[in-house]
């Protein structure tokens, strides 16, 4: 697992950008699944009944996290999903400065303009823990939903650089973007008729986008993104030299 | 004074790096931290300053954890203690870093011990963000616990940071013998008060208070968060770690 590898056993002679969005991909599965059984546990009832489910008709993975006292495990293995995040959009600007002979400019923007977004939003993760669906569903799906799509930025901005990407990779990196930007669609076109329907008196509301479809999508998403780590082609490892001192 | 946290975000000089830019920058997150929450429940939950479980328990107003856990505070409070623990996580790194490039070294104890400390204080930081999560009105105990462990593992590290000098100054052996005898000392009068409120109320008692004498627990709380705020903004600086960077594919 990356996870370990970067946080006991890291190399300091070499930086291997993408490790970092993988290990932050690890945390965030860890986050999920440790939700996902303390809630079983715990609130079993959470799966049965909650504001996700009310609007899109289905339970999203994270529904497993969003309660006590479910949220104070995940809530570890959220710092490590924002602490991994922040390290790839740092190393991967390094790198973007390093290799920018070979990029044009605006490939080079794109990807510094999208690194410092994604270190801002990624702050999102943890903050949505706070602000459960019970608290406010609006902002609690909001906060996530925006990382899905800076995150897939990060993703395009990164095969971007890539000098020579395969085919396998390219069709990857686009179906990952659209399905990113059809879940986000989906998600607010469902919470903005649950809205509309709630306010003219209904008091059961079916979603508009229909289950099986928005579901698919959703959890196509969380595979593709799992998937990343197989497909995603590295770019160039930042090997690294120390001035005047020795590695002990 | 320059903002150390903003540009070691989005424009940071990983050519050449000083570790205590991040113990710094950590520092100035967990400083907004603590002002956002007090400031915001001013505004926002006035009479929290009259009336909050710990005030009842200590008979003061700790500033580092009574207000961290009331909405809206804590929203803007998880923010800035994220982005502290993620500086002190680099600290960390670069410190254990800047001790294995050291040629002189460091014996087997002493390394192990700094090595532990740190990975077992980065930990204790991160469980130390649930007391945003955990309202002392609902979870008193599980609230101060949490913040005691803090208290013991800050403690340590420094401790083993100590320990990574060869010749350390009188100031700084002065200052690690008075934090580490603080430390221990505010964990008592915290425990103490605590479970002397607790027994208070179980025998029946409507008008349960401090125990330990309020200038006391106050001096002792005040005097550990100025030993913070001194190891965080007068760092002892070490050596500055510099860097050359190449980029390739190959192995």
């Amino acid at each position: 697992m990356k996870t370990i590898d970067l946080i006991f056993k890291e190399k300091p002679e070499y930086i291997q950008p993408e490790d970092y969005l993988r290990a932050a991909g690890e945390s965030l599965f860890l986050m999920l699944v440790i939700g996902a059984i303390t809630s079983v546990i715990f609130v079993p009832e959470v799966f049965k009944s909650n504001p996700i489910l009310e609007r899109m008709g289905y339970n999203n993975f994270c529904v497993g996290f969003d309660m006590a006292p479910a949220t104070y495990f995940a809530f570890p293995f959220g710092i490590l999903y924002v602490y991994f995040s922040i390290q790839f959009s740092i190393y991967d600007r390094l790198r973007t400065v390093i290799v920018e002979d070979r990029l044009v400019q605006w490939k080079k923007n794109f990807s510094i303009i999208t690194n410092n977004i994604y270190i801002v939003s990624i702050i999102g993760l943890p903050l949505l823990l706070l602000v459960n669906p019970m608290v406010s569903i609006w902002a609690h799906s909001l906060l996530f939903l925006q990382i899905v799509v800076v995150r897939a930025l990060v993703v395009l901005a990164n095969y971007l650089e890539y000098p020579k990407p395969s085919s396998k990779y390219t069709i990857y990196v686009y179906t990952y973007t659209l399905f990113s930007l059809i879940g986000f669609s989906f998600a607010i076109a469902n919470y903005i008729h649950f809205d509309n329907a709630v306010a003219n008196g209904a008091s059961i509301v079916d979603p508009l986008i229909p289950v099986s479809l928005a579901m698919g999508v959703d959890y196509f998403w969380f595979f593709l993104m799992f998937l990343q780590s197989i497909i995603a082609e590295p770019g160039e490892k930042i090997y690294v030299k120390y001035n005047k001192l020795k590695l002990a | 004074m320059k903002i150390k946290s903003i540009k070691l975000l989005f424009n940071p000089d990983l050519r050449k790096i000083q570790p205590e830019d991040y113990l710094r920058a950590t520092g100035e997150c967990f400083g907004l931290m603590i002002l956002s929450s007090i400031i915001l429940t001013y505004f926002f939950s006035p009479e929290l300053f009259n009336e909050n479980p710990i005030l009842n328990r200590l008979g003061y107003n700790s500033i580092f954890i009574s207000f961290l856990s009331y909405v809206p505070a804590n929203y803007i409070a998880l923010i800035f203690g994220v982005f502290g623990v993620y500086f002190a996580i680099h600290y960390n790194r670069y410190d254990l870093l800047r001790t294995r490039l050291n040629s002189s070294g460091l014996n087997s104890f002493k390394e192990k011990f700094s090595i532990y400390a740190n990975l077992t204080y980065l930990f204790s930081l991160t469980a130390f963000l649930l007391v945003i999560f955990l309202n002392p009105e609902n979870y008193p105990w599980a609230n101060i616990l949490i913040f005691i462990q803090f208290i013991f593992f800050r403690g340590m590290v420094v401790i083993a940071n100590f320990l990574e000098y060869d010749t350390p100054n009188k100031f700084y052996k002065n200052y690690v013998l008075i934090n580490s005898i603080t430390s221990l000392i505010f964990i008592s009068f915290l425990l103490i008060n605590y479970i002397n409120y607790d027994s208070c109320l179980a025998s029946g008692g409507t008008n349960c208070k401090n125990t330990i004498p309020l200038y006391l627990g106050i001096s002792i709380d005040y005097l550990w968060i100025i030993q913070g705020i001194l190891y965080t903004f007068l760092p002892f600086q070490g050596e500055s770690i510099k860097l050359q960077y190449s980029a390739s594919f190959n192995d």
